[in-house]
């Protein structure tokens, strides 16, 4: 599954004509879709483009290719052709694609540290984090292994396993930044720990071979 | 100052006014008593101007207009270039179905002599251990692509990338893929796999997977589609 060709089912010019009301987002036709003009982009980028970047210049460190992934995030937006999730807001739409495609290029250099070789998931606690001493190098490996371990995964389900895994987001945290509820966010998570604990035991073994 | 209690997701939504009035209501009541989170909000308030002093929405507009430009053109050259393409598939489906690593699902494989004559290595064929090929992998759309070598002991290679351990980005105007690549010096069966994924992949999980026996679906992304090609090498 690729992100970018999947379609979302947001209609950015009347996203647009929402930034005031901070309403969620209308479903909207193809033919909708292909009739965003240029003002309606620039609407949605002056009001979601600092976040997001923001968001994947924290998981890349780097301001040049965090602005990639602002664009690329707006751009996939509009020339998506599928359907996402019906009623999402703009703001968890862009947030996935620009997490789900800054942690694509993370991924590419990554390599396994086995910071989260023992990931799971429990429903009443958030993961623990590092100490503030050690939290800014712990949090960049967690990252890394974690682009490693979302290979394949759904954009919302590693966006989640990131706040969660990560970020040290609680399931609560997690439904409000995405709009999802805490059941869902609970299933989400606990099905992607057993995933990622068999793949990451793959990797411990083949890095001991 | 209090430690900080919202996290920043949940900050971009309120700054961005992306909020449910029950959420934004109860994040404000957060905000009165938390010194921290406040000076967090106002310095994400700031950042953001500061983005957008520095990076207005022109940039972005005008690769949108390109993108939109390039698609129209595409689609008033699609009816010309679809009965192209439905000729040469056809012509090509009947040349190498007899002779290529076809795979059921979509992509196939198909090995080159490096030499000056260029010539294809049908699937079967016998061929020198020590050979030096050139590979093409046939796919309709852009992705990622790796070829690996299994050879009768059970040993696996990774031709390409050489020795990497991430796919390359494939393009489909550009199928045969860069570099010449000897194969392994044993004689014997080598079955070469062609894997092409629409998402970045990593190939160490597939050669553990190989090496082990084990199926290929659970270490293979999701939409991976393979190809294979046995050779007799001497």
């Amino acid at each position: 599954m690729t992100f970018a060709t999947r379609a979302l089912p947001l209609d950015p010019r009347a996203l647009a004509a929402r930034v005031d009301a901070g309403r969620p987002a209308l479903l909207a036709s193809r033919a909708q879709m292909a009739s965003l003009d240029n003002q309606a982009l620039a609407d949605l980028y002056r009001r979601f483009g600092p976040a997001l970047h923001r968001r994947a210049l924290s998981l890349l460190g780097d301001e040049q290719e965090a602005l990639d992934v602002t664009q690329e995030s707006f751009l996939a937006l509009m020339t998506a052709s599928g359907s996402l999730r019906g009623g999402a807001s703009p703001f968890t739409v862009l947030y996935q694609i620009a997490t789900f495609k800054a942690v694509d290029r993370l991924r590419r250099r990554s390599r396994w540290a086995g910071v989260l070789s023992e990931v799971a998931y429990d429903e009443d606690a958030s993961w623990p984090q590092a100490s503030a001493g050690e939290s800014d190098a712990r949090r960049v490996d967690a990252a890394r292994d974690l682009a490693i371990l979302t290979q394949g995964e759904k954009p919302q389900v590693l966006t989640a396993a990131l706040l969660y895994f990560v970020e040290g987001y609680t399931t609560e945290e997690i439904g409000q930044t995405l709009d999802l509820s805490r059941k869902t966010v609970g299933k989400l998570l606990a099905r992607f720990a057993q995933r990622a604990r068999d793949r990451s035991k793959r990797l411990k073994e083949g890095q001991a071979a | 100052m209090n430690e900080r209690k919202i996290k920043d997701g949940l900050l971009e939504r309120l700054l961005a006014n992306d909020l449910d009035p029950a959420v934004r209501a109860e994040l404000a009541r957060t905000l009165e008593s938390s010194e921290a989170d406040r000076a967090r909000l106002a310095e994400l308030e700031r950042d953001s101007a500061a983005f957008l002093a520095l990076h207005p929405p022109g940039p972005l507009v005008a690769r949108f207009e390109e993108t939109t430009r390039r698609r129209s053109l595409f689609l008033r050259l699609a009816p010309f270039g679809l009965a192209a393409a439905a000729t040469a598939a056809i012509l090509l489906a009947v040349q190498w179905s007899n002779s290529l690593g076809v795979d059921r699902q979509g992509i196939q494989l198909a090995i080159y002599a490096a030499d000056d004559a260029g010539e294809r290595i049908v699937s079967k064929s016998v061929v020198s251990s020590d050979d030096a090929v050139r590979f093409l992998l046939e796919s309709a759309h852009v992705g990622y692509v790796a070829v690996l070598g299994r050879d009768a002991s059970g040993e696996i290679r990774v031709y390409y990338p050489k020795d990497g351990t991430a796919a390359p980005a494939y393009d489909p105007k550009g199928p045969m893929l860069p570099g010449v690549t000897e194969l392994a010096p044993n004689a014997g069966r080598e079955d070469l796999l062609g894997f092409f994924c629409p998402i970045p992949f990593d190939v160490a999980p597939i050669v553990e997977a190989l090496r082990a026996g084990e199926p290929l679906e659970s270490v293979l992304p999701a939409g991976t589609l393979t190809a294979k090609v046995p050779l007799q090498k001497h």
